[in-house]
């Protein structure tokens, strides 16, 4: 790692066109969208083989400067130069050519291909150097293996041996662990530092602070469009991080002051009512059977390594997955079979799936549109069939301000043109406004910033405190030891271990998973 | 980022629960892996924003191409006319629509038209069955065809194109099984055909009526929750799904809207026309694919809309009306016609950004 370079460019300032110049700066750069300001006069340098992470709240622009940077937008204003050269980038395939390359959030793999097939993908003759990737990357031994048998972490990893083949100088990751578990990340990890040592730069888009505190050499926070802070992570707190995050987006926002207060497990009254409780399911999908319950009341966190099949068990409950092979479901203690969405929602039942672009957002469609699909048939004009629009703007504009969510006209904005979280926010939106016993939640917190993140493990208290269950299911032991009751540890579909009380800490559940 | 909406209004949907969509990632992993995730480039904006006036300009030039060969081309009578002979097709092309929202496709509308035609006068002619009792059988009959199509489609999970390709054929044999191979054209109630021959305050009757079907299949696409489910259902059908949408009767619910409504249609031919002779009917097959095109690169751009499927049927009867008018040879419609369904398949691609309609 290039200690001096992060510092020269840390610094700014004349003093770096006397050095090296940096392997890539932007500056000024300005990206407006019809009126509305999505980067401002950011200015940014990156030196050979540092590693900048860019973290700020959901909208901030951390996704508009990744794009402009790679190609995939053009900025209104503003100057891009690679190793002192100015560059103007038209086109991803361009900005590739000039050695940058980004890894978006975005799964964009095909299944039925094998790994080799899907590292090849765009590329003209087969690379001298595919196995040395495939090696670099942990998938050496799989390249014949179909990628669809494989997890979404080896997918996500097959995204990055992608972009690796084209020898960017400069690798751009955003939110690549998104739905890591620790492992997972380890590995990432060690691949990022891997390249830096060969002068490899990396911007790192992350909410996850911790992982920003471990890799990154220098931290650049951005706010409602603009660079607000950059710094260097050594002796860098994850409070100060959130601090920046919060603080960048509305200091003086009641919110902003952390008053969102966690009532501790012990003290939440959770009754005797047994709202779901599963018994051996199997699914055709996984070996182990799963057995568990959820009182009313209470917050249960659902955690295990990615593949250990929380989301084949949550799905099929939902009746959207794989089918149920045996088992038993009972829903307010009358027996269910799980078979259509529809049927489960009729039964009090509401999960927000994994993977929002897949399985939740209709493109095409508004804001108002998306949250309010499931519930559309409760919202007419009286005995017509016509639907109360009014009403349902009135409903979701309400519900996404409590959550938060950027910017604030989102309503009636395009599905697209809402950052990766603020829409997780409005599939948030959606499932709440539909009355429930049970709210099953898969990676909720996905691509969401810590102030929202809190605000949503608040929502999940308040459901319970309402007298629902609530299950959980995260990759983030962190995130659900803070805020649920017990977590169940789940592995090859069979619930392994559950935690509560004092044994629930993030290394014995971390412990658990393995 | 583009994959925010890949909105592609010809795109089947996929019902798969794999860990990713294979098939939306199949066809950008042609062009470039890398430009999968994309932010729109500028041009895509460019398009969208200039886009939607492409189809109004091309029209325009098209009026005044047909009024520069033939002065009476933009006579009142003359544009009554094209709006008259526009009327039918415009409701088999309304009703295409509802389909081509959902993702699917029917190939059988003119078929189910046809049948209609030549069934309700068979039903006057040949079986003595009073006009009110010949509309209510006929009614049924479409609800039943396209209960059939949609229950293969959707409960059987039988490709869209196949079937339908295969109940055209199956109703266009029915035609000249209940005529009899023979042409009919005494007995058809008179009181009927006067109906739909009909001015009213100087407007023909069928000008009034089909913008009236528009208008029903507009507020059920756009006001309703099934107009809802059924474009949630085109755009992202295991989204649908995972919404709770009810997929399967949704779709089928989609496919009787649309052989009930191409019934109408074949109904009131039957009464324009004065006779029924199997499979001269409505011939509106590449006609309503070309309307539903057409409008996809309007209005509500890169999506099927309603209103733009009225406009692009209009432009798809004005123009064999100013070749004729024009005076090029009668066969000349055929390469328009042909040519126009695939300049609207590429203009709506065109407007809407490469990877969003295809
Ligand atoms: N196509 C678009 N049209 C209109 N506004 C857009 C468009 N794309 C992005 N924006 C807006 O630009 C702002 C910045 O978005 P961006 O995606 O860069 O945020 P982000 O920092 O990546 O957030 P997140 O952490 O949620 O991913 C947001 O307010 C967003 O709504
Ligand atoms: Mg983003």
């Amino acid at each position: 790692m290039t200690r001096e370079a992060s510092s020269a460019v840390g610094s700014g300032g004349p003093a770096v066109l006397d050095a090296a110049p940096a392997r890539l700066s932007v500056d000024g750069a300005t990206k407006t969208y019809g009126g509305a300001v999505a980067l401002d006069d950011a200015t940014l340098r990156v030196g050979a083989g540092e590693i900048v992470a860019l973290v700020g709240h959901n909208g901030a622009g951390k996704s508009t400067l990744s794009k402009i940077i790679s190609g995939y937008e053009r900025p209104d204003t503003g100057v891009i130069s690679i190793d002192g050269d100015v560059v103007h980038l038209r086109s991803p395939k361009q900005a590739l050519g000039e050695g940058i390359a980004l890894v978006p959030q975005q799964l964009a793999v095909i299944g039925s291909m094998t790994v080799q097939q899907n590292l090849r993908l765009g590329l003209g003759a087969a690379p001298h150097d595919l196995e040395a990737v495939a090696e670099r990357v942990g998938l050496r031994s799989a390249l014949h293996t179909r990628l669809d048998r494989l997890g979404p972490a080896a997918q996500r990893l097959v995204m990055i041996g992608r972009s690796l083949l084209r020898r960017p100088k400069l690798l751009i990751l955003d939110e690549p662990t998104a739905a890591f578990s620790v492992a997972e990340t380890e590995r990432l990890f060690a691949i990022i530092r891997d390249l830096t040592a060969e002068q490899i730069s990396i911007i790192y888009i992350s909410h996850r602070l911790e992982e920003i505190i471990a890799i990154a050499d220098r931290v650049v926070g951005m706010s409602q469009g603009r660079i607000i802070t950059q710094l260097s992570t050594t002796d860098l707190t994850t409070d100060q991080l959130a601090d920046i995050i919060a603080g960048g987006a509305d200091a003086h926002a009641p919110e902003a002051q952390g008053e969102v207060t966690f009532v501790p497990a012990d003290a939440t009254p959770v009754s005797d009512r047994k709202v779901l409780e599963v018994t051996g399911l199997r699914t055709a999908a996984k070996a182990g059977a799963a057995t568990f319950t959820i009182r009313s009341g209470e917050v249960v966190g659902l955690t295990g390594l990615v593949g250990a099949g929380r989301s084949t068990l949550l799905n099929a409950l939902w009746g959207a997955g794989a089918p149920v092979l045996e088992g038993s479901v009972a829903v307010e203690e009358t027996p269910f079979t799980p078979s259509s969405p529809r049927r489960a929602m009729a039964r009090g039942l509401v999960l927000i799936p994994e993977g929002r672009q897949r399985t939740s957002l209709i493109p095409g469609m508004t804001v108002r549109e998306n949250a309010a699909l499931p519930t559309s048939r409760r919202r007419r004009l009286g005995p017509t069939p016509f639907l109360d629009r009014r009403r349902e703007r009135q409903e979701v504009a309400s519900l996404l301000a409590d959550l938060d969510t950027k910017p604030d006209r989102a309503v009636d904005m395009p599905i697209h043109a809402l950052s990766g979280g603020n829409a997780q926010k409005v599939v948030l939106a959606r499932w709440l406004m539909m009355p429930s016993d049970v709210v099953l939640l898969d990676e909720p917190c996905e691509g969401v910033d810590v102030r929202a993140r809190n605000e949503i493990h608040a929502v999940l208290r308040r459901l319970a405190d309402q007298g629902k269950g609530v299950l959980v299911s995260s990759s983030d032991v962190e995130e659900l030891v803070e805020a649920t009751d017990r977590i169940l540890v789940m592995r090859d579909g069979e619930i392994v271990a559950e935690l509560a009380g004092p044994s629930m800490t993030v290394e014995r559940v971390n412990r658990a998973c393995l | 980022m583009l994959t925010e909406h890949p909105a592609d209004p010809t795109k089947r949907g996929t019902m798969s629960t794999t860990t990713n969509s294979a098939d939306d990632v199949a066809r950008s992993a042609a062009a470039d892996a890398h430009t999968h995730d994309v932010p729109e480039p500028r041009s895509v904006v460019l398009r969208r924003r200039f886009g939607p006036w492409g189809v109004p300009v091309i029209m325009l030039l098209m009026v005044a191409v047909f009024q520069s060969q033939n002065s009476t081309f933009l006579t009142v009578d003359n544009v009554w006319t094209i709006l008259e002979s526009a009327a039918l097709p415009a409701m088999v092309a309304c009703a295409l629509t509802v389909v081509l929202v959902m993702g699917e496709f029917d190939l059988s509308v003119q078929a189910v038209a046809g049948f209609a035609t030549t069934t309700f006068a068979a039903l006057m002619a040949n079986w003595n069955y009073t006009t009110i009792t010949a509309v209510v059988i006929m009614l049924a009959v479409g609800l039943a065809i396209g209960a059939l199509t949609g229950w293969l489609v959707a409960y059987q999970g039988l490709n869209a194109l196949v079937v339908t390709i295969g109940s055209a054929s199956l109703l266009n044999g029915g035609e000249f099984l209940v005529s009899d191979s023979k042409s009919i054209s005494t007995g058809i109630d008179p009181a009927f055909v006067d109906f739909v021959r009909s001015d009213l305050v100087g407007v023909p009757v069928l000008v009034l009526i089909a913008p009236l079907v528009a208008a029903v299949l507009w507020a059920v696409l756009d006001r309703t929750a099934l107009g809802r489910e059924l474009r949630a259902i085109g755009a992202n059908r295991e989204a649908a799904l995972f919404a709770g949408v009810n997929v399967r009767r949704t779709i089928l619910i989609g496919f009787v809207i649309t052989a009930f409504v191409c019934t109408m249609a074949g109904m009131f031919y039957t009464g324009r026309a004065g006779q029924a002779y199997p499979m001269t009917g409505l011939q509106v097959l590449l006609p309503s694919f070309s309307a539903c095109f057409i409008g996809a690169a309007m209005f509500r751009v890169g999506e099927f809309n309603i209103p733009g499927t009225v406009v692009g049927a209009v432009l798809a009867s004005m123009v064999p009306n100013g070749l004729l008018l024009a005076d090029v040879s009668g066969y000349s419609t055929y390469f328009f016609q042909g040519g126009i369904l695939i300049l609207a398949v590429g203009f709506a691609r065109i407007v809407a950004g490469g990877r969003r309609s295809r």
